[in-house]
């Protein structure tokens, strides 16, 4: 490559350094669009803070200081994480296989049931076997819940992206009805489920905060799944599915046994974030249970661009905004509305500067994206 | 012919990662001529153009237009200029009519309304210039590639382009379709439209062209007028050595039939009476290659996915190595020792977002070495990826570029790379050469008679009637899905001609 650089005329030595740079750092580069993305978000978030008559230092100071400021913030910021990894590693397996999965909403709350029933229900179990039995009903109920939509793809035809997101508002009616009755203690006046016993949950790691084991296990299962995905046989069948299904036929897979795969997969991970949000957090499920972390991990997982360190780092950074908007709303009076707003601005931008990256790559770089 | 310069690149560098694509060109481009690259798979020909019409930039250099320095190399930019480009792949929408394909993203006159009568006759005035002849209303689906490449033109010529950037046109025509192609092309070129004209067929480009530049490497060997080069010394300019076309076939004796189709249809989902494939039968015997001669959409696809297993017969049996394997899955054939080769690399033949080592394994991932236990073998697969583009001569930095960043000739070369690499008895093989450069050609070639020597078995779908001749033991004849007819290889070409547009009907 040394010989690019005796073109004749400086400016455009100049511009073919760059050039030569940006595409050997390619990875820096795509992160420093990224972080300058968040600063600008950060920045035009704070103005309108501004606005709203707040000093926007003292609610960044707040929301530095309520996510990982001290060890009960930052306990809480990972505890979050981990629902939200959950969510996102679902979405992006889906994603992988071709299948959108927006219902990863719906699955979590049907793995907390699943985890409610082993863990409220059955008793006199050794902890450590109880804990895995609730993981494992939680991760068959999401798989259930997203076997449905499967099922309804394959033999019906019907679009996944209406079934995925009808079956979240069944799922929420379902719990709801749940709270209601069968699953309610009999003296509660709350409409809540029964509480999972002592057995069922799951220790906590970082004494004085909520974090509990359910972080380390949802970096275990992030590492297991990306090596499904690129490391087995199944793993590349359910890429190749996703990827391009006409060639997929082509090289003998079996289509139909990849998605079904995929769903058990896709199903699966969001229950068990359902399981662990239950048996770490919350330990009985209340309407509200779930709060949206189904939908944020559609964003994390593109922000992430369903890359295993973009996905944990962007589910940090999900969990660092909804734990640290908490802060800023109670400390600084930060309206709750105008804090949905930034958080949009963050996602919008951040993937924005994804498209940026993209083209860039395209056009000056080399090697159409 | 005047010789005043429209297009002149000076000193275009451009690298992707790891290869330089184009080094220090320089090129000139008369107005009103047809000028075409020539050059092998990788050369740096559709990078150029790509330049030009601004789908890259030029890492340094620049491009003077009409005399002015042409900055600012986006699409958009590329039609204000007049440049247009016919890409090897069409982008029309299928679904969609001509007219509302021709009009799409122009704004309309009066807007919010659409206005397509006014566009109606906009473009029936420009076809009627150019000496076009369309149908505004069909839709993209129900017209032959022939004439959707017709439709990319006049869209082109509608959008004010005076200079035609045409990659590899002729690569999906047939040759009626391309002579057809070659005449509008000359009467435009007539009118004063400027083309740029890449092709691997050094017959076409003897035939239609003013000027000839040769790439290789990314570097511009030379331009030569037409009228003073021959086929001979532009195949040693592209590929610096003689190029054997003639081969001698040895003499094999052939063994049992290993591929027997016996009275397959196929019925037509959308149209009751008609059919795709009409009571094919034929044999293919062990240490045969059999051609099958025919203009393109006579039912070829058809044939090669129902004997690949991707679709099933309405009727009729078919067999493999003394096996009915009418209800076979596709992996299970492939299992028994079938590769097949399709035409429809791109959509079907590659995953273009992975990678050339991933691609290197697509059927056989899961078979040892390349598994173990339940693990992929990144190593193995490596290795024997590495193997692929040597012996192939696939021209890329490393087996981990992603399939589509590879030129058109080495995205087959994979393909094929991959076919004959893996165990084989029965080799399934579409429009093999396709897009290949002259010395890639004569290498499947020879690879073919290679594997007939060891005793594979050979069916060859091609609309190339030379290479069917060239290879072949026996030639069949395909007409509306109909074996019309079976010739041996030293039938002259006018009467197989004759057989594939139908003639046997009269
Ligand atoms: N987007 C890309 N990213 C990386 N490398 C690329 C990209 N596009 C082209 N290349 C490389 O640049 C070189 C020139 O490619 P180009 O497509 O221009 O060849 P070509 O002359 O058109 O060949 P063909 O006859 O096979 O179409 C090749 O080595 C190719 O691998
Ligand atoms: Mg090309």
């Amino acid at each position: 490559m040394s010989e690019l650089s005796t073109t004749s005329n400086t400016p455009t030595l100049i511009k073919e350094r760059i050039i030569l740079f940006a595409r050997k750092n390619m990875g820096l580069v795509s992160t420093l669009i990224s972080i300058m993305a968040i600063g600008l978000a950060l920045l035009i978030g704070g103005i309108l803070i501004a606005f709203a008559g707040i000093d926007p230092f003292d609610a960044i100071t707040y929301l530095v200081k309520g996510s990982f400021g001290n060890r009960y913030g930052f306990g809480e910021t990972l505890t979050r994480f981990v629902p939200l990894l959950f969510c996102s590693l679902s979405f992006a397996i889906a994603h992988k296989s071709g299948f959108f999965n927006v219902g990863a909403e719906g699955q979590l709350l049907m793995g907390a049931v699943g985890a409610v029933l082993v863990g409220a229900y059955i008793d006199g179990l050794h902890p450590v076997l109880h804990v895995l039995l609730c993981i494992i009903a939680g991760v068959i109920f999401g798989a259930i819940w997203a076997g449905i939509a499967g099922f309804l793809k394959i033999f019906l035809g019907s679009d996944e992206l209406i079934n995925t997101m009808m079956l979240n508002y069944v799922a929420i009616l379902l719990v709801d009805y749940l709270i209601h009755g069968p699953i309610k203690p009999p003296e509660s006046y709350l409409y809540v489920s029964e509480t999972i016993l002592p057995s069922a949950k799951l220790p906590i790691i970082l004494s004085k905060s909520p974090l509990h084991l359910g972080f380390i296990i949802s970096l275990v299962v992030t590492a297991v799944v990306f090596y499904i995905i690129y490391r087995t046989p199944i793993g590349f069948q359910m890429r190749t599915v996703g990827a391009n299904r006409r060639a997929a036929s082509y090289a003998g897979i079996n289509i139909v046994w990849a998605t079904i795969v995929a769903l058990i997969t896709t199903g699966g991970l969001a229950g068990m974030g359902g399981a662990m949000e239950l048996m770490g957090t919350q330990f009985k499920i209340v309407n509200g249970f779930s709060a949206g972390y189904g939908y944020d991990g559609i964003g994390v997982a593109v922000m992430g661009r369903y890359h295993p360190i973009g996905i944990l780092l962007a589910a940090l950074l999900f969990a660092v905004i909804r734990v640290g908007m908490g802060a800023m709303q109670r400390g600084a009076g930060v309206p709750f509305p105008l804090l949905n707003v930034i958080q949009g601005l963050i996602i919008i931008f951040v993937i924005a500067s994804g498209y940026l990256t993209n083209r860039l790559s395209e056009t000056v770089i080399g090697g159409r994206a | 012919m005047s010789e005043e310069i429209y297009l002149s690149f000076r000193n275009i560098r451009k690298s992707f990662p790891g290869v330089i694509a184009l080094d220090d060109i320089s090129l000139e481009i008369y107005k009103g001529q047809i000028h075409a690259l020539l050059g092998e798979n990788g050369a740096g020909k559709s990078t150029l153009m790509n330049i030009l019409y601004g789908l890259y930039h030029q890492d340094s250099g620049e491009i003077f237009l009409s005399g002015e320095k042409y900055e600012q190399n986006t699409p958009k930019n590329a039609i204000r200029h007049g440049i247009g480009m016919i890409h090897q792949h069409f982008m029309l929408i299928p679904n969609f009519t001509v007219l509302e394909n021709i009009i799409l993203g122009q704004p309309s006159p009066k807007p919010p309304k659409l206005e397509k009568e006014y566009f109606r006759n906009e473009i029936l005035n420009v076809a009627k210039k150019f000496g076009i002849t369309v149908d505004l209303d069909l839709l993209i689906e129900e017209i032959s590639v022939g004439m959707q490449q017709k439709i990319e033109i006049l869209k082109a010529l509608y959008k004010g382009a005076e200079l035609l950037i045409l990659d590899e046109p002729t690569s999906v025509l047939t040759p009626q379709e391309s002579q057809e192609l070659f005449k509008m092309l000359t009467a435009l070129n007539k009118k004063g439209t400027t083309i740029i004209f890449i092709s691997h067929k050094l017959k076409e480009v003897m035939q239609i062209s003013d000027r000839i530049s040769v790439l290789r490497d990314g570097k511009l060997i030379s331009t030569v007028n037409k009228s003073e080069t021959t086929p001979h010394e532009l195949s040693r300019l592209m590929v610096g050595r003689e190029i054997i076309t003639q081969y001698s076939k040895a003499e094999i004796k052939i063994g049992e039939e290993i591929l027997i189709l016996d009275d397959i249809t196929l019925g037509d989902h959308h149209n009751q009476h008609r059919h795709l494939l009409k009571n094919v039968s034929f044999k293919v015997g062990q240490g045969e290659i059999v051609g099958i001669a025919g203009v393109d959409e006579n039912g070829q696809k058809e044939l090669a996915e129902i004997i690949s297993g991707l679709r099933k017969p309405t009727s009729g049996k078919i067999s493999m190595f003394g096996k009915d394997v009418t209800h076979c899955t596709t992996r299970q054939l492939i299992e028994m020792g079938m590769s097949y080769i399709p035409a429809d690399r791109r959509n079907q033949g590659l995953v273009l977002d992975f990678k050339i080592s991933e691609n290197a394994i697509l059927e056989t991932h899961y078979q040892k070495p390349f598994t173990r236990g339940l693990s992929l073998q990144r190593k193995v697969i490596d290795k024997f990826a590495n193997e692929l583009i040597q012996e192939y001569d696939v021209r890329t930095p490393s087996i981990n570029v992603p399939v589509k960043n590879l030129s058109g000739g080495n995205q087959q070369k994979v393909i094929v790379g991959r076919e004959f690499l893996k165990k084989n008895h029965f080799l399934l093989v579409m429009q093999p050469t396709w897009g290949l450069d002259v010395g890639a050609i004569e290498y499947v070639h020879k690879k073919l008679l290679e594997a007939r020597e060891k005793g594979v078995t050979i069916l060859l779908i091609s609309t190339d009637l030379e290479e069917v001749r060239k290879l072949s033991d026996r030639i069949l004849v395909i007409y509306e899905g109909e074996i019309v007819g079976e010739v041996d290889s030293s039938t002259d070409i006018e009467e197989i001609g004759l057989l594939m547009a139908g003639s046997h009907k009269h």
